[in-house]
């Protein structure tokens, strides 16, 4: 599993004659989620397409912002669903419109903010 | 024998990262509760190749009854298959699943569509677990 990570510390402007402190604390909703996959047949692919694929994370992510992307060869974007977390911190993003074939899926990034 | 199509996909697990989003604050104003993110990237395993998957099936009066499967990929045990039976045009004439994977051969024997079997050119399936 890769995971890229990147901090940007919080920017803190520091007048002449003003000074001012303070730290950002990075954290996260919750340590760890799930993307399962719902597929359909479709005679355009031909093949199972992608529907749906259903995002698990926790409570505490409820409300947040999501974006699920589906790669394919190359890490190449194939597509992309944005939504906001249910209460329970779920989500089912639907790809069906984008008749992604499921056998050129590869990889699957998750992004929440709140 | 039919060779039939495609493919398996994994349920993904990720790990979450935390990202602090770009923040600024002003004069003494310090940015102590930014906006927070979290990015993950996880690949999609495949059980095995169902390129590969025998496939033969059973007619009644001309009418496709049961599919049985043979090599499926001992690793695609506990995954969830599905199986459709396409015509001309790739058109689905019928479909079975989805259905736990239980071996390495497999008898489909809930068949929907009442499938012709002399109409039958080809099967897709798929298969997303374990």
């Amino acid at each position: 599993m890769f995971g890229a990570v990147t901090a940007f510390a919080a920017t803190l402007s520091v007048g002449a004659t003003k000074l001012g402190s303070g730290n950002a604390t990075v954290t996260t909703c919750n340590a760890s989620a799930s993307v399962t996959y719902a597929t359909a047949y479709s005679s355009t692919v031909p093949g199972y397409k992608v529907t749906t694929t259903p995002v698990t994370s926790a409570a505490t992510c409820s409300g947040q912002a999501y974006k699920v992307t589906l790669t394919g060869s190359g890490n190449t974007s194939l597509a992309e669903v944005s939504g906001v977390l249910d209460a329970s911190g779920n989500a089912t993003p639907d790809f069906s419109a984008s008749s992604i074939a499921a056998a050129n899926i590869t990889g699957v990034s998750l992004v929440i903010t709140g | 024998m039919m060779n039939a199509g495609r493919k398996a996909a994994a349920v993904g697990a990720l790990t979450l990262f935390a990202l602090a989003a770009p923040s600024t604050a002003w004069g003494q104003g310090v940015a102590n509760a930014p906006a927070k993110v979290s990015s993950a990237w996880t690949a999609v395993s495949t059980c095995g190749s169902l390129s590969g998957l025998g496939l033969s099936w059973t007619s009644t009066a001309n009418v496709v009854t049961a599919v049985t499967l043979t090599t499926i990929p001992a690793a695609c045990s506990g995954g969830s298959l599905s199986l459709t039976l396409v015509g001309a045009g790739n058109a689905a004439l019928g479909s079975a699943g989805p259905v736990s994977v239980s071996g390495t051969s497999q008898t489909l024997s809930t068949i929907t569509g009442s499938p012709t079997s002399t109409s039958v050119t080809g099967a897709y399936v798929s298969v997303v677990g374990p």
